[in-house]
């Protein structure tokens, strides 16, 4: 609009008028859409528009379902999955929103969460050396967490297979000689993409069902390359999504990206669910007074 | 040339308790398995008489079928538990249960006793459990198989006296899927 009073003004460009043209441009850049010059209440207002417009697409694609900012800890409930144990040491576990609703009689959460450990590095400033801490993700993505269908004592782990693909049965040879919890399915596609590790092999049996196996493959071959992890302990199943995208993040700079961005969380969310759905969770095969027991 | 030989043989002999141990390990799997098996047997079983006890007041036409599965528990519990004669009476008693649960849908006050629907959904269960005790047996069984016939497993395991062991499979009884016409056809007709 400036711009154009100055044309009204001047009736032909000049080199000063590209120059002014050029300090208005500068201006609206710095003062009007950065964020740091916003006042308070518009950054608080742009937040709440934010969360509205995630709610209307989370309730759109899963009815009964929100997303907030608040997530429940999970670092207990990690540690009693084993998710981890078998390839990386997780030192903390740090959520940063949830959707969370009911499937049927289940409760399902689906964090967004980032795992990891702490590295010590040195570095040399002048002449001394300084140590300090740094933090390597091991995992960043979407964990769900949902009540499954199944009662069991003891625990089941899917953790993906980067061995037996390249070695084949020498590879399992050598699980078997010093993995003491590694279980072997029937189904030779599972056994290829995922290791299984259980407190007892009936128990493995009894959770991955035909059904679930298939369940857990077809969702494997959606998410492709990523390397997807799964946990079964205590009637609850907790799957590892790994996803380096922005998972719902408020980008205020770039509102056009981050509408794109949204077809893809939406997709993703509507992936997860649906496999929560062909997993039946939302039906349990027990009665509530018995699970409690 | 002797520290050649002695390396030989301590690779032989390293090789050898490995195998060794690699088969005693598979041995046990497959014994371990078949204890769950028997133990999820043994919970069918003593479901059977709560079971027939809660249906024989409304199921007075089911006589014979009740009783032919009591006697099949008897037998059950007084034989011993090995794979290869269970699959028979095993398969027998999953068929006969299936078929009390599908008659029992024409008894509709059958249908609505709460310690019935408790009895069906426990042996439901049962049944699943069992399920996946047969399928981690025949697995751990394809694994001692394995062993027992590859090389060179197998030379450790012809010296240990290891043979092949036959996995579980589904009887004909099994296999079966109650006739609900024959089932029912008499009682319309």
């Amino acid at each position: 609009m400036a711009a154009g009073i100055f044309f009204q003004f001047a009736g032909k460009l000049t080199p000063l008028g590209l120059l002014l043209v050029g300090a208005l441009a500068l201006f609206n850049y710095y003062f009007l859409t950065d964020e740091r010059f916003k006042p308070a209440r518009y950054k608080a207002s742009a937040a709440d528009v934010h969360l509205r417009g995630i709610n209307e697409m989370v309730g759109f694609i899963a009815p009964g379902f929100r997303f907030t900012r608040s997530a429940p800890q999970l670092d207990a409930l990690v540690a009693k999955s084993r998710l981890f144990e078998n390839f990386k040491k997780i030192e903390f576990v740090r959520e940063y929103g949830c959707i969370a609703g009911r499937m049927g009689a289940a409760d399902v959460a689906i964090v967004l969460t980032r795992a990891g450990y702490y590295r010590e590095v040195t570095e040399t400033i002048g002449n001394r050396k300084v140590k300090r801490k740094v933090e390597e993700i091991c995992f960043d993505g979407y964990l769900v967490l949902a009540d499954f269908p199944r009662k069991f004592d003891g625990w089941v782990t899917l953790a993906p297979d980067h061995i037996e693909s390249r070695l084949g049965w020498l590879a399992t040879e050598w699980r078997e000689l010093r993995d003491q919890f590694a279980v072997r399915l029937e189904n030779q596609d599972f056994e290829r993409e995922f290791v299984v590790r259980a407190s007892d092999p009936v128990v493995a049996h009894y959770v991955l069902s035909a059904s679930t196996i298939e369940d857990v493959l077809n969702l494997k071959r959606r998410l492709g390359e990523r390397a997807m992890m799964g946990a079964f302990f205590e009637s609850t199943l907790m799957l590892a999504i790994p996803e380096a995208g922005t998972k719902f993040a408020l980008n205020g700079d770039e509102p056009t990206a981050w509408l794109a961005s949204c077809e893809e969380d939406a997709f993703r969310l509507q992936s997860m669910l649906r496999v929560l759905a062909d997993m039946k969770v939302g039906e349990t095969i027990w009665r509530p007074e018995e699970r409690a027991g | 040339m002797s520290i050649w030989f002695m390396i030989a043989g301590a690779v032989a002999v390293l090789g050898f308790v490995v195998i060794y141990n690699s088969l005693v390990g598979r041995k046990n799997d497959v014994e371990t398995c078949w204890g769950a098996i028997d133990a999820y047997f043994q919970k069918r079983s003593d479901l059977i008489p709560n079971l027939v006890s809660a249906v024989k007041t409304y199921m007075t036409h089911e006589k014979d079928l009740l009783e032919k599965i009591v006697q099949l528990r008897e037998r059950a519990s007084r034989s011993p538990h090995t794979p290869e004669e269970s699959s028979n009476w095993d398969g027998q008693t999953s068929q006969l249960l299936k078929t009390i649960m599908v008659r029992a849908e024409a008894y509709p006050e059958l249908k609505a006793n709460q310690n019935f629907l408790h009895l069906q959904s426990s042996l439901n269960e049962v049944e699943e459990q069992l399920s996946a005790a047969r399928r981690a047996y025949n697995s751990s069984v394809t694994s001692y198989n394995n062993g027992v016939e590859m090389i060179p497993y197998n030379i450790v395991a012809g010296i240990m006296g290891y043979k092949r062991k036959a996995v579980l499979t589904v009887s004909e009884a099994q296999k079966e899927v109650p006739n609900l016409d024959r089932l029912f056809g008499d009682r319309a007709g």
